[in-house]
């Protein structure tokens, strides 16, 4: 039976993680616009409840109205925090600084409110931080790209004179052997008090039987015996939270403070490619802009594919990411990157 | 703006068809004026022989009898009597058409008038015009019967917008709602997906997307409005029902250049009507370039012109 992991084999402690915050920020700094910012310190006083943000970075006389379309609003703090919106076509005011949201943000007994002054507010484009209906958000793209990065961890157990461990908990063993890379422990007289583990010469194997899935050990362990399991896990599963630490998790990181193990330079260039990859397939389905705009993004995701995003996901997978050490480069998860698109 | 004054008699002038006289006196049949005093024994009594004569003063009108014009003393015969003119008082003579329409007080005179030839070039200029409807929170249809009479059709709603700096056009704004800060202009409202609704006499805004609750102030509709339809009357601006220029005074929006070259298209048609040749040639000929000339005009209306063609396609054919 696995005992709760050691650490995760990263650079780093615990708490230097990147959060999902994060993450998706420094997604949506590359995949298209971002800003963080608060709402101004003069408030809404006129026209429709709940249309207008007004933000002092959006003063500017001389921009049209359709600055921001395709734009997303979403609120940190406040009494609206949580809340998302899609910015509203033609619906910049240069000269106050307002943009006007597609739909009216509300408040309590849901009834149409304007933000209050200085409540932080970010700005995306062109996706939403988290999904709207049937447009996906920069946290699913996060959270897709930490599904196929995988990251080293380690499992301990105590021996109980067999040669047989359950990996009942360990739900997120799900690709057999090609996800364990040996065991470490201290046979052969050395003490896990003072010795560090060693990699056991004897090849450990995951057998399935149904819904049975167990870790056979090349050697038996004894009651006072302990020993790792080297593994390999998506880095969506290992989650830290401000309330539950470290812990292998099947939602996966949901709040913005959550973090996974795996640093923004692994996350981002996959959920660039996935992202990219998204947007070309919403692109072809726009029926609102031109052919001749279509083409024009078309060109720009491709050329961002494959001169740079591709190939730094392509790097990831082959130089960069923990791999078995007996394996060549590891390719089961770049296989399993993309939604059916050949990268590059 | 140009008053109803102001305006007959510059589209008189264009069609050479006035004599503007300040009366000395007069009698209730005669109206005398220093400035119809000519000293050549050759002037003859028939000069104004059947000329409407109006005295814009009093707002009176009759014809002059036939043979009445005494030279020596600037005197003309009018028929039937009216009341005696005063010193000072403003007369009119023309001959193609009479000032203004009849009325108790004008009994003979039914015919085409210039009062009522302006007031049908009105009806072709269009004149924009901002209606201010109070915002009804969750509303989708706002009534537009008080201007059922001319909001009748959806090319009456929008004005015309600058392309964009691309070059590219842009379609008619056509609504406003306030913006987000009190005494800030009105803001585009397009976006709500406005139309009209053209249900006979009872027309209808409709929004697609209502004011969320708690929404006040004003929304505002940019319409092309006929000018007979807006008109001041003693320097107010109102809604008018069916008479548009009525008083001396009256005044409407279009400038006095464009009433004028529209009008001068309606008289002229009148007159092609009529047969009557000008000093120049035929009144026919002229139509093509008065259509030429109205046209040209931003906010002229062609659509709305009686015939079934315009007049140089009319004349090609």
């Amino acid at each position: 039976m696995p005992h709760a992991l050691v650490v995760p084999a990263v650079t780093g402690t615990p708490t230097t993680f990147p959060t999902l915050g994060e993450q998706y920020r420094a997604l949506a700094d590359q995949l298209g616009a971002y800003l963080a910012t608060s709402t101004s310190d003069r408030g809404v006083s006129a026209g429709e409840p709940g249309r207008w943000v007004i933000v002092n970075e959006f003063r500017d006389d001389d921009e049209e109205r359709d600055r921001f379309l395709g734009g997303w609003l979403n609120v940190l703090t406040g009494a609206q925090a949580g809340n998302q919106r899609r910015l509203r076509r033609s619906g910049h005011e240069g000269y106050h600084g307002a943009v006007a949201v597609a739909s009216v943000l509300r408040g309590s007994n849901d009834v149409p409110a304007n933000l209050a002054e200085n409540v932080a507010v970010e700005f995306t484009h062109p996706l939403p931080v988290r999904r709207v209906g049937m447009t996906k958000g920069l946290v699913d793209l996060v959270r897709e790209a930490a599904d196929r990065v995988y990251v080293e961890t380690r499992l301990s157990f105590d021996g109980d004179g067999s040669r047989s461990y359950s990996l009942q908990n360990a739900n997120w063993l799900t690709q057999g052997n090609v996800q364990i890379d040996g065991i470490w422990d201290w046979a052969d007289g050395t003490s896990a008090d003072t010795d560090p583990a060693r990699r056991s010469p004897y090849r450990p194997e995951i057998v399935t039987n149904g819904s049975t899935v167990s870790l056979t050990t090349g050697r038996t362990y004894g009651s006072t015996q302990s020993f790792e399991l080297k593994a390999f896990v998506q880095a969506s599963r290992l989650v830290y939270t401000s309330s539950g630490g470290w812990a292998y998790s099947t939602a996966g990181p949901l709040n913005d403070s959550d973090q996974v193990a795996a640093p923004v330079a692994w996350i981002l260039p996959v959920a660039m490619c996935l992202g990219l990859d998204y947007l070309l397939g919403l692109n072809a389905k726009d029926r609102a802009i031109s052919d001749t705009e279509r083409d024009r993004r078309d060109r720009d995701y491709n050329r961002r594919l494959e001169t740079r995003w591709g190939p730094a996901m392509r790097d990831l997978f082959e130089r960069v990411l923990p791999r078995r050490d007996a394996d060549p480069p590891r390719r089961y998860a770049r296989e399993t990157a993309g939604s059916g698109r050949r990268w590059p | 703006m140009p008053t109803h004054q102001a305006l007959r008699e510059a589209l008189a002038y264009s069609l050479d068809d006035l004599s503007v006289n300040t009366a000395s006196s007069g009698t209730s049949s005669t109206v005398v004026s220093a400035s119809l005093i000519n000293g050549l024994s050759i002037a003859s009594t028939n000069r104004f022989d059947g000329a409407y004569v109006f005295n814009a003063t009093k707002r009176l009108q009759r014809r002059a009898q036939n043979g009445s014009y005494l030279r020596a003393s600037g005197t003309v015969t009018v028929d039937p009597t009216w009341t005696s003119p005063s010193a000072n008082d403003r007369i009119e003579f023309s001959w193609l058409f009479p000032a203004i329409g009849s009325d108790v007080d004008n009994p003979l005179l039914a015919d085409t008038s210039y009062q009522s030839i302006l007031n049908e070039a009105h009806r072709l200029l269009m004149t924009p015009r901002r209606l201010a409807l109070p915002i009804v929170p969750d509303a989708y249809s706002y009534s537009l019967a008080t201007y059922a009479a001319w909001l009748d059709r959806e090319e009456r709603f929008g004005w015309p917008q600058t392309p964009l700096p691309s070059g590219e056009p842009r379609p008619p704004l056509r609504l406003l709602e306030p913006g987000p800060f009190a005494g800030s202009a009105p803001i585009p409202a397009d976006w709500r997906r406005p139309r009209l609704n053209l249900n006979a006499d009872t027309p209808t805004l409709e929004l697609e997307i209502p004011f969320a609750a708690g929404t006040s102030g004003s929304l505002y509709l940019q319409t092309m409005c006929p000018a007979d339809r807006w008109i001041a009357v003693s320097g107010v601006w109102a809604e008018t029902v069916n008479d548009g220029l009525l008083n001396e005074s009256d005044e409407s929006r279009p400038s006095l250049q464009e009433t004028v070259t529209v009008a001068r298209l309606v008289a002229i048609d009148y007159l092609a009507a009529r047969g009557v040749t000008s000093a120049s040639g035929r009144w026919a000929d002229q139509l093509p370039a008065a259509w030429a000339k109205a046209s040209a005009i931003r906010y002229f209306d062609a659509s709305l012109w009686r015939g079934n063609e315009p007049p140089q396609l009319a004349r090609a054919g």
